[in-house]
């Protein structure tokens, strides 16, 4: 889970006009907001394929690494 | 032994991946089948997803690559689901593009995947290829990557003295190491021989000097010993120094900290190291030897492996340190 406190800390990039155009992020809130997208996405992963995993790889016609491991 | 299982997606996708994180994702890949849940892997949270208990999802990061996989331990089987890397993507995928009646003439490719390529009708004199993995690769027909090891192998036979016919047998392992000892042995009475201002000159821009392949040597032992053998997580030794492609690695923090040009430090600390390696491998069993590691982000699948890349890597350093102070390519 994100802790969206560290968002209170970003930066605004503005405009000749004092309008805002672009955010600047600390590394530390950039690398919080990454792992917080691929927690999200992994999660989603396994969700749209839950019927595959639930069955296992071979009745889901997952690729045996004995036959695809010499195309590595 | 875990049966180990890709998605259709998984595969297809290793001709997107850089040549080095490639061969690198593959040996991680391939370990998981004797160690599913090696020491750099978590547990993701599904909680709600409604997944059978026996079935774990895990994750494990390699650089800014992450490899998620699925592990169920009744049915022993490994299943890799997908490989996704964090941004920035700094990689251009040219796969499968042809190129046809261009001029490539004076190019430089440096960390790239041509793994399957193909050339034909081309003009390659001069062309050369230094630091690269050629298993399979062919040119005429014939098998080049066999015909330069066997003529490595002629120019160097202590490559032959160094390669164990059988890594899980404890003499054999035993004699290669103790043949090792002395090689290293030799390396030291060449360093502290050589002209102490050879010792930090680069032999190009993009070479270690022989002081920094000493460096190297000292962090490979702490990596093949304390991370890959033992499964020690005692902070990395500060004198090490890490191949370009780990820097910045959060994994590997800590090497490289104290950088120093003080040989006869570096030479202690190497060998305070390679006395517990010594140690360790005075009594080991032909069971510990087919052992699966604790830390596989970057290791053959067990220890008699590891202690056979292990030499491989000592002498080929070696031999790039000796050559670097006598001013000669090596081999």
């Amino acid at each position: 889970m994100l802790d969206m406190k560290l968002l209170e800390n970003v930066r605004f990039v503005v405009d000749s006009h004092g309008k805002k155009a672009a955010v600047q992020l600390d590394l530390k809130v950039w690398n919080a907001l990454l792992s917080y997208l691929e927690e999200s996405e992994d999660r989603t992963l396994i969700k749209e394929n839950l019927s595959r995993v639930v069955s296992g790889p071979e009745k889901s016609r997952a690729i045996p690494w004995d036959d695809a491991k010499k195309d590595w | 032994m875990y049966r180990l299982w890709l998605e259709p997606e998984v595969h297809a996708i290793r001709n997107q991946l850089p040549g080095k994180v490639r061969q690198r994702i593959k040996k991680l890949i391939n370990g998981l089948m004797l160690q599913p849940r090696p020491a750099a892997s978590r547990i993701l949270d599904t909680e709600g997803l409604a997944l059978p208990a026996i079935v774990e999802i895990r994750r494990v990061r390699l650089e800014n690559w992450r490899i998620i996989y699925a592990v169920n331990d009744n049915e022993k089987w490994v299943w890799v689901l997908a490989i996704r890397q964090r941004p920035p993507y700094d990689y251009e995928d040219l796969g499968g593009a042809v190129f046809h009646n261009v001029n490539l003439g004076q190019a430089k490719f440096d960390d790239v995947n041509l793994s399957g390529a193909s050339i034909r009708n081309a003009n390659l004199e001069n062309f050369s290829i230094e630091d690269a993995y050629i298993e399979g690769m062919t040119i005429f027909g014939l098998r080049v990557d066999l015909l330069i090891s066997d003529e490595m192998d002629r120019r160097d036979p202590e490559r032959v003295r160094l390669r164990m016919s059988d890594p899980y047998d404890p003499d054999c392992v035993r004699r290669v190491l103790r043949r090792l000892d002395e090689v290293r042995r030799s390396f030291r009475e060449t360093l502290l021989a050589a002209e102490p201002g050879l010792l930090t000159v680069r032999p190009a821009p993009d070479q270690w000097s022989a002081v920094e392949i000493v460096r190297h040597l000292l962090y490979a032992e702490d990596l093949f010993l304390n991370r890959r053998i033992l499964g020690n997580v005692e902070p990395w030794n500060r004198l090490g120094l890490l191949p370009d492609f780990l820097i910045g690695d959060p994994a590997y923090a800590g090497v490289g900290s104290e950088p120093t040009d003080d040989l006869d430090k570096i030479l202690e600390a190497w060998e305070a190291l390679h006395a517990r390696m010594r140690h360790s491998v005075a009594e080991v069993t032909a069971e510990q030897l087919r052992s699966g590691l604790r830390d596989l982000a970057y290791g053959q699948g067990t220890v008699g492996g590891v202690l056979q890349g292990m030499a491989q890597h000592d002498l080929d350093h070696i031999r790039q340190a000796e050559a670097a102070l006598s001013g000669k390519d090596k081999l």
